[in-house]
């Protein structure tokens, strides 16, 4: 070979190993910009958890998505049932990566769910969390209280305690209405027309609410029917100066649905130890209130016929401090809470 | 081969310049070929670690869950024992707690930090009373990190524990009692009479001449399913 030749050969060579330092430099740099970018994402989904959880007791928190995570495009996934953000970094070639973090709270949705460079916006319930692409404002729950204080409903309390024909209708025919109707119902006016029918205007309908007094495990005086077919009384219906509706969500009111749940995640035995199996029941069918007259006092309950077994529940809890006895539970067949 | 013939015809050069290049596009055919596999088998890992993530936090949760409602029930038995307050609940549950989360937790692949509570930090329990007079207690743990060595994490603990017990209640109508005990020599038939009053409730009461129990008689939760 001549030294013109050499001198093209060695060319060559240089520029094969300087290729090949500049792929080794390209890999070197690429391997540092996806470690980057890859903890980049790791951190979006921990913030998104951290800050998601960080706004359970009630407080609207926000969080500002990057347009980019390192160069690249990337989306926001919430997998709501395993409470978990996921950023998927969008490779050119297909090669999608997610990047995974889970709130320690259930998530819901109530908007949409932002893309990247717009914002996020977290608020509790003291229950779980939403989030939404814009301001949460209110929840559904809010009108419920925080969760935390239970409001004393004094006016009811007093008259259920005292009174408890009456709120024993009202209860009666506001959950009957309630679990009718799409929506929430309201007790408006109620009017006795006699000793034995109760006219009650729920949400501006008449209902009527037929008594029977019976005799038995207590002498009680017992609802058993309702119709809505009840036209408004002559003269118009008594206004209550209480509210069954906020009564309830103040949790002085068990419902027909409490009620069962109360004396069924108890397990019972019989007088000779044995365990008692109790059918499930529903509403309609198988659960009516009645005023019930003990050897104590009159109270307001809700009556549980299960297929063998009977129960009273009282429709509400007895405060704490009340010097009064009160009335919570009692099976007619002497069955007794394990 | 006739060696003088390839120097002649710069053949050696060539077939160096030559194996280099192969060298260099298979190993980044291989690198690539790896890079693709290596990255399916990362998202199938990543997966998995997540999802073992979730399963800890749920399983530490749970494990936390058994022990408020143990350490609140417990300090209600100790503090009642005693005629203490609702506050004395409150500082013997985060006592009972703080020792179990202080033994910490042990997984493999898995770093779990749970702070303890009121140990600065943002970590909050709160006691509230319902109209019955039992207890709903809170647990908050904002601080606590549950993080696998391939990087899911699940952040923050929160348990709600409903305890059936109805302490307030209890107390109270232990107070009341005391209070009657002043004015009265026969204790069985205040016994008998608290008893009568107060069995729709649920509640029985047992008049020793130094010893007053009150008991719920309703505070047992499901047994059997």
């Amino acid at each position: 070979m001549d030294i013109k030749g050499k001198i093209v050969w060695r060319l060559l060579f240089g520029i094969v190993m300087a290729a090949l330092l500049i792929g080794i430099l390209i890999t070197y740099t690429y391997t540092q910009r996806q470690f980057a970018e890859e903890e980049e994402a790791q951190n979006l989904a921990d913030d998104l958890s951290k800050t998601a959880f960080s706004a359970i007791d009630r407080q609207e928190r926000s969080l500002d998505l990057p347009i980019k995570v390192g160069d690249s495009q990337y989306r926001l996934e919430v997998a709501k049932d395993q409470n978990e953000f996921q950023i998927e970094i969008l490779d050119s070639e297909g090669e999608n990566k997610k990047f995974r973090s889970t709130a320690g709270v259930d998530l819901e949705n109530i908007g949409g769910v932002p893309d990247p460079g717009e914002k996020i916006y977290f608020r509790g319930d003291g229950e779980k969390v939403f989030y939404s692409e814009n301001s949460i404002e209110s929840l559904p729950s809010d009108d419920d209280g925080d969760g935390i204080e239970y409001d004393y409903p004094e006016n009811f309390y007093e008259k259920n305690k005292n009174n408890p024909e009456e709120t024993t209708g009202l209860i009666y025919a506001y959950f009957y209405v309630r679990d009718r109707v799409e929506g929430d119902a309201n007790i408006e006016g109620y009017k006795w027309t006699n000793p034995n029918k109760l006219l009650v205007n729920v949400s501006g309908e008449t209902y009527t609410v037929e008594w029977k007094n019976k005799e038995g495990e207590f002498s009680r005086k017992e609802i058993t029917n309702i119709s809505e077919n009840g036209s408004p009384p002559e003269g118009g219906f008594e206004e209550p100066n209480y509210s069954i509706k906020e009564a309830y969500e103040s949790g002085y009111i068990y419902s027909p649905t409490e009620a069962k749940s109360n004396i069924m995640r108890r397990t019972w035995e019989d007088s000779e130890g044995n365990i008692v199996e109790l059918s499930n029941i529903n509403f309609e069918d198988d659960i009516t209130a009645a005023r019930i007259t003990t050897d104590v006092s009159n109270f307001s309950s809700w009556r549980l016929e299960f297929e063998d077994h009977t129960f009273y529940h009282g429709t509400m809890p007895w405060r704490h401090n009340d010097s009064d006895p009160g009335f919570l539970l009692y099976s007619i067949d002497d069955l007794e809470v394990v | 081969m006739n060696f003088d013939k390839l120097d002649e015809k710069g053949a050696a050069p060539t077939l160096v310049v030559f194996l280099l290049f192969v060298l260099i596009s298979t190993s980044l055919v291989i690198n690539h070929l790896r890079t693709t596999e290596q990255s399916a088998v990362s998202s199938i890992q990543m997966a998995n670690a997540s999802d073992t993530t979730r399963a800890t936090l749920n399983s530490i949760n749970s494990e936390l869950e058994e022990a408020l409602r143990k350490s609140a029930t417990a300090a209600m038995y100790d503090v009642g024992m005693g005629g203490g307050t609702i506050g004395e609940v409150e500082e013997k549950t985060k006592e009972y707690m703080n020792n179990r989360i202080e033994k910490g937790w042990d997984y493999s692949n898995l770093d779990t930090n749970i702070p303890q509570i009121g140990n600065g930090g943002n970590s909050s329990i709160k006691f509230i009373e319902k109209p019955d007079g039992s207890l709903l207690i809170r647990l908050r743990l904002e601080d606590s990190e549950i993080k696998h060595i391939l990087g899911p994490t699940a952040y923050g603990t929160y348990i709600q524990v409903d305890l059936f017990p109805r302490f307030r209640r209890i107390e109270s109508i232990a107070k009341q009692i005391d209070d009657d005990l002043e004015d009265t020599e026969n204790l069985e038939k205040l016994e008998k009479s608290y008893n009568e009053n107060y069995k729709y409730e649920g509640i029985k009461v047992e008049i020793e001449p130094d010893n007053l129990i009150v008991r719920d008689m309703y505070a047992g939760r499901r047994v059997i399913v």
